[in-house]
């Protein structure tokens, strides 16, 4: 996902920020949500999920250069849900090397996106048109180091073979009807 | 952040900028690096786990050489008590003398002699059956299940019944006479062990593979049960069980059902081509 808003009519840029915030928030958020294991923790993620989609929907169409406070709290959360996913993987060992997982490389990718552009995206309403547009040429090395991490990611969910148990309860008239 | 956002922007966004950066920078990387050098030890953890799974495997090749042994045994012991001894009566009723015999005598003897020839024939043909069923060599694995059962059935002792929904394409025999030894393995452990009343089979394919189940009603395993039996020195024919499957490259899944009323146990297996 790249940020682009060249061409857009100044009154569409707010608008196209705070959807472009969410449909990121979304996405980041399900796709680490696809891969933790513990229920309480997806719980914890849906229930700031919720939290979340209300603040930006309700709070956050304001118009300001950026978002900078939904983009803050959406960093702090992404970075709590892989901490989650670090956390679950790290201590369930039966499922092998957690760099073997396609979500590493995803959140590798996004620490490293949201992390090195986290303080410039608080700050841009402090900041002089001139050193946001020296550093905002930055973000895209990090933009360029994410989308090489997602790309390994998918890489590497194409030989990614999970070792699953029987889900027998697909197969037809394999159980007896006992009512 | 509110705390960052209240500072005065005169006061050097761009070192706070420039410092932030670098501390979620060096966060970022000090995270990864956290967790790359975690599953170092997860890695020494895991060769632990491979090593005990080879002192699983030698456990299951030595109940497989056990199981082998107490076979022979059974066969010598088969072959040496009772084919023996049968053979060597008719042998003295087929001796020298007989010639001697008046006419009454000589068919008497060989009359007997032929009965006794008889019952060994059919030793054999038990011995040669327990070994290998005709039904499975002849008619493939779904007619010899249904015959297994039919016998169970047929014992009084319990309501048992099997149903095969999609076999067509018949396994190769070696994979049959894999899947009919485990059956036979769960069959013989539910009759000893389960006191259930029933005792149902259902078969089915679903994309590439196979599947048998069997449910009863009576005392069962679960999968940690299975486990746990498999690593422990006791438990032969499950060990028997998890050693043909590894030769198919099956599995087995012991549950109890959710309604709690029945135990199930699944046998998967990869379907190959069909045989002719």
């Amino acid at each position: 996902m790249m940020y682009f808003d060249y061409g857009l009519p100044p009154s569409w840029q707010g608008y196209y920020v705070v959807v472009y915030t969410l449909i990121e928030y979304l996405f980041f958020s399900y796709l680490i949500s696809t891969a933790i294991i513990k229920k309480p923790l997806r719980f914890i993620m849906l229930f700031f999920s919720i939290l979340f989609v209300i603040f930006q929907i309700v709070f956050d169409l304001t118009g300001a250069k950026l978002d900078s406070i939904s983009i803050g709290i959406e960093t702090i959360l992404l970075f709590i849900y892989i901490i989650f996913f670090f956390y679950d993987h790290s201590s369930n060992v039966s499922a092998g090397y957690i760099y073997n997982h396609p979500i590493f490389w995803v959140s590798v990718g996004i620490l490293l996106y949201l992390g090195v552009t986290f303080f410039f995206n608080i700050l841009i309403n402090y900041m002089t048109q001139e050193e946001i547009e020296n550093y905002w040429r930055y973000t895209y090395f990090t933009e360029i180091f994410k989308n090489l991490f997602f790309a390994f990611a998918m890489l590497q969910f194409s030989h990614h073979h999970k070792l699953n148990p029987i889900r027998s309860s697909q197969v037809p008239y394999l159980d007896i009807d006992m009512s | 952040m509110f705390f960052l956002q209240a500072t005065n922007p005169s006061s050097g966004v761009s070192s706070v900028l420039f410092i932030g950066t670098m501390g979620m920078l060096v966060l970022t990387v000090g995270l990864v690096l956290f967790i790359i050098f975690h599953q170092r030890k997860v890695a020494r953890y895991q060769r632990t786990l491979q090593k005990m799974e080879e002192e699983q495997q030698k456990i299951l090749l030595d109940a497989s050489i056990r199981l082998q042994e107490e076979e022979r045994q059974r066969l010598a012991a088969d072959l040496h008590d009772d084919a023996g001894p049968l053979l060597a009566t008719a042998r003295l009723y087929l001796n020298e003398n007989l010639v001697n015999q008046d006419k009454a005598t000589q068919l008497q003897a060989i009359f007997q002699a032929r009965q006794i020839i008889d019952d060994t024939i059919q030793l054999v043909r038990n011995i040669s059956h327990s070994l290998m069923p005709p039904t499975l060599k002849n008619f493939g694995l779904e007619s010899a299940i249904n015959d297994v059962f039919q016998k169970i059935s047929g014992s009084g002792s319990m309501n048992a019944s099997s149903r095969f929904h999609d076999y067509k394409d018949r396994l190769r025999p070696e994979k049959e006479l894999i899947i009919f030894r485990i059956v036979q393995e769960l069959i013989n452990n539910i009759l000893k062990h389960s006191s259930s009343s029933f005792i149902h089979l259902t078969q089915n394919v679903h994309g590439d593979k196979f599947y048998l189940r069997i449910h009863h009603d009576g005392r069962g395993l679960i999968q940690a049960d299975f486990d746990k039996l498999n690593k422990s020195t006791v438990g032969l024919g499950l060990k028997n069980i998890s050693s043909r499957l590894k030769v198919a490259k099956g599995s087995i899944y012991f549950e109890k059902d959710i309604s709690q009323t029945y135990y199930k146990v699944t046998i998967e297996m990869p379907k190959d081509d069909p045989y002719q």
